[in-house]
């Protein structure tokens, strides 16, 4: 019978999946709102982890630094949506594609 | 001890003074002569410190002098060998700092008088002047050999940029670089032997080289040494323009007089006298360069003497005069070689003749500085007065100036007299003295080449008198003959010359005149012969282009005349210093001058002789209130009135017009001196042609090799970066994969470089599984 309660590697096993998920979208997406979407979708596969690492040796630690991360991501959401706002106001347009100034 | 604890602003404030000239003298209003007077105050000040130096090294305890006063902190520090900054302070510096500082002080007020029409280029010539004060007080007072190099360098630099401060001129031009390269031959030998001595000693601050030293150099080489001391001794020779490096001096001529009279009489040329006289406790190691110092000295005296001889530039006469004395003093220190007959029982007798080497050169420099001094400056005031600013310096169209410019006159006259070796004067005392020495160490050591040393001095010493005599008679007594006469004459010998139009006084002013003359100009050294000689009207007619320069009035002299007080106080100082050197140092004999010697307890003990060495005041002292003893002072006296005769016969009042000739008469001998002996002329060939051939295709080389390499990295990386900046889209995304790839490479070389030591055994390994017998 297979033991069905839950192993911690299983967390890991989900978090990596997330992070793939996430990494695969922002190499992939070319609309800038499915960026910022990817992006938190990486670092809520960190929290994951941290959360995970955190219940198996039985310390605050992880569980501080995931409230933390979810405290950056917020503010990094705020910036990033305030950032392609602007830039559809300039550009009418938050296309990656079509935003290529940032080079020499 | 007040003023030693201040002695580190003697070369300091002439160097504040530089920079306040240099960055506000042109925002200065005239009367400060666009920093001048900044530049006399603060070069007076370094003076007044100087002077208190010396005056309490005069009070301090002969004993007291066993160790100099020494100051320094660490300059930089390579592995365990360290370089110092600091103060060095003993009886030779005092000596040093007297002359100099008084020196710089009073040519600093005569260039306020002597540069006052040169408009803007006053803060140039006074920042520059105070740079070169700078650096012969900063030699001065060098801890260690590295220092006193920089400063020397520094004072390199400041000759260039005088000699050549009228640098539109093309002599002066070329006069600049020719003073520059030709001493940088000496400093490259220079530096080598600092190279030497830090491998030998691993330090080259005085105070360890001469503890070392005077016990004998441990563990150093003596041919190694002897090779180090060469090459410092080749670095005095460029400084000091002894032959065969002394093509340079002549030719610094064509910098302002003011600038002559530093470079002569106070600063460049003394500096090698000091480095050979600082250098004396590892130099008396190697008696052998010592001889090799007099026999340059003995050379380039009578050498140089004879050049004077035919010449008719006056401030040209100087400078082969500064030759031949520079080249006594050498002859003095040289005497220090009867050291390499110093053995047995004569050794004590010899080392106390020969350690009276350091003492009459050094004296001799003390007295020829004051003298020179005082001869440039009433050349300079010769020139200033007979055609307003810069302009040629030709004897045969002076005469009678006495009653014109009195004050010139007196300084002439005296400093004339003390160098020609008339008693009581200076000069008589310190050649008489000299001479002496040369001869005792002949007697001492019974080496014939001071025999012959003695006989060059000798000579020399006729021959001084005579051309400071023909000197004296041609420019300051008869009639005054004028450029109107000189024309004539060149005239009667049919060749063309013309009297410059802004010679008739008075002169209306205007430009016009200005430019007729620079037509004049190109075609006068044509129509003078073949050779239109170092005094020619070409080197006058080339002044006139400083006009251009001037901003502000220029001076119309009427007639020959003394100049403004800056310049005649001067010039009465250094009058009364020619007659009364030799007795200050008298007076001071009982002081640190006597105890140069002594105080350089080094120089006994490396010596290598421990026999009593008798020094110090009292032997001194006789040597200068009671030289009559000896028939070697009435020789000297005899040679100075011999010479001063044949002068008198040959160009005295009324003579002198029959015996002038024109350049290109001079016939023979005379010939030969006009051209210097053809050395210049061989320089050229040798380093203007071949040296120059070989540098061309060293150019070459440059060019193509070296720049190509160059060149050739930059193509490549050009062609290169332009493939690269495509990968920069400017797409984030692009950005962002570039960013994993680069993780993952980072990820890889942490886990897999730690074990790559690993991964090589193993293939060695394998290696040996495949080649059981090894490669």
């Amino acid at each position: 019978m297979v033991d069905l309660t839950l192993q911690t590697s299983w967390y890991f096993i989900l978090s990596t999946a997330m992070f793939g998920v996430g990494l695969y979208g922002v190499l992939s997406q070319k609309s800038g709102i499915r960026l910022l979407m990817s992006i938190e979708i990486m670092l809520n596969a960190a929290n994951i982890n941290f959360v995970a690492f955190g219940a198996m040796y039985g310390q605050a630690t992880g569980f501080v630094y995931a409230l933390f991360v979810i405290a950056i991501a917020a503010a990094e959401a705020t910036v990033g949506l305030a950032i392609f706002v602007n830039l559809f106001r300039v550009r009418r347009t938050i296309d990656l594609d079509q935003i290529k100034t940032l080079q020499g | 001890m007040a003023f030693l604890d201040y002695a580190w602003l003697i070369p300091a404030l002439p160097a504040l003074a530089a920079v306040i000239v240099a960055l506000f003298g042109l925002r200065m209003p005239s009367s400060m002569e666009k920093g001048g007077w900044v530049a006399v105050i603060l070069v007076a000040l370094a003076g007044a410190i100087s002077l208190g130096v010396f005056y309490e090294g005069l009070k301090v305890n002969p004993v007291g002098w066993d160790a100099p006063y020494l100051k320094q902190f660490e300059w930089m520090k390579v592995g365990s060998y360290h370089v110092d900054m600091g103060l060095y302070v003993d009886p030779l510096t005092i000596f040093m700092l007297f002359t100099v500082g008084i020196l710089v002080t009073l040519i600093a007020l005569y260039s306020t008088g002597y540069m006052h029409d040169e408009g803007t280029g006053r803060r140039r010539y006074f920042a520059e002047l105070t740079l070169f004060i700078t650096g012969m007080l900063g030699l001065v007072v060098s801890s260690n050999y590295l220092m006193l190099f920089v400063f020397w360098e520094i004072m390199g630099l400041c000759s260039y940029l005088l000699i050549g401060y009228w640098y539109h001129k093309p002599s002066a031009a070329s006069a600049a670089k020719k003073a520059f390269l030709t001493t940088r031959v000496g400093d490259a030998f220079f530096l080598v032997g600092l190279g030497i001595l830090f491998a030998s000693f691993h330090t080259l601050n005085f105070n360890e080289l001469f503890a070392a030293a005077a016990r004998g150099a441990p563990g150093v080489d003596r041919n190694v040494l002897l090779l180090a001391n060469s090459c410092v001794f080749v670095g005095a020779v460029g400084k000091s323009a002894q032959f065969p490096l002394h093509t340079w001096l002549p030719d610094a001529m064509e910098g302002p007089t003011t600038v002559s009279a530093l470079i002569h009489a106070a600063t460049m040329v003394k500096a090698g006298v000091y480095l050979v006289a600082r250098s004396y406790p590892l130099f008396v190691l190697t008696p052998q360069l010592l001889i090799a110092v007099a026999i340059v000295g003995g050379f380039t005296a009578l050498f140089a003497a004879s050049l004077a001889m035919t010449n008719w530039d006056l401030k040209r006469v100087l400078a082969y005069s500064t030759l031949s004395q520079l080249g006594y003093m050498f002859l003095g220190l040289g005497v220090a070689g009867a050291l390499f007959w110093a053995k047995g029982n004569e050794a004590g007798a010899i080392a106390a003749v020969a350690l009276t080497g350091l003492t009459v050169a050094i004296f001799h420099l003390f007295s020829h500085a004051f003298f020179k001094a005082g001869l440039f400056l009433s050349a300079g005031a010769v020139g200033h007065g007979f055609h307003g600013t810069e302009n040629h310096y030709d004897m045969r169209q002076m005469g009678g100036l006495r009653k014109m410019m009195p004050i010139t006159w007196f300084a002439m006259l005296m400093g004339c007299i003390s160098i020609a070796g008339i008693p009581p004067f200076s000069g008589f005392y310190s050649k008489d003295a000299l001479l002496a020495a040369v001869y005792e160490a002949w007697k001492a050591s019974g080496a014939w080449i001071y025999l012959v040393l003695f006989a060059a001095g000798v000579l020399t010493a006729i021959m001084t008198a005579y051309y400071m005599f023909r000197l004296y008679f041609l420019t300051f007594e008869g009639e005054h003959r004028g450029p109107q006469w000189w024309a004539d004459f060149k005239r009667s010998r049919g060749e063309t010359w013309s009297v410059p139009p802004d010679y008739v006084p008075p002169i209306p002013a205007g430009s016009a005149h200005a430019h007729a003359h620079v037509e004049h100009v190109h075609e006068a050294p044509h129509a003078h012969g073949p050779h239109s000689g170092p005094a020619g009207p070409a080197s006058m007619a080339h002044a006139h282009d400083t006009h251009e320069e001037h901003g502000e009035d220029h001076g119309h002299h009427a007639g020959p005349h003394d100049g403004n007080w800056t310049m005649s106080l001067p010039l009465i100082i250094l009058g009364a210093f020619a007659i009364l050197g030799g007795f200050i140092a008298v007076a001071f004999a009982g002081g640190a001058f006597g105890h140069l010697i002594h105080a350089s307890d080094a120089t006994v003990q490396a010596s290598g002789v421990n026999a009593e060495v008798e020094q110090g005041p009292a032997g001194f002292a006789s040597a200068l209130v009671a030289p009559f003893g000896e028939w070697t002072t009435y020789l000297s006296i005899a040679a100075a009135v011999a010479g001063i005769g044949i002068a008198w016969a040959l160009w005295g009042p009324g003579r002198a017009v029959a015996n002038i000739k024109t350049d290109s008469e001079a016939q023979g001998i005379e010939r030969v001196w006009q051209k210097r002996y053809y050395i210049d002329q061989l320089y050229d060939t040798v380093f203007g042609k071949w040296v120059l051939r070989q540098a061309e295709s060293e150019n070459d080389f440059d060019q193509e090799v070296i720049d190509g390499a160059v060149n050739g990295i930059a193509t490549v990386n050009d062609r290169a970066s332009g493939r690269i900046r495509r990968w920069n889209t400017g797409n984030v995304q692009d950005y962002a994969l570039t960013m994993l790839f680069g993780f993952i490479l980072i990820v890889l070389v942490v886990i897999y470089v730690p074990q790559l030591p690993d991964l090589w055994a193993r293939i060695r390994s394998l290696f040996g599984v495949i080649f059981p017998g090894g490669i």
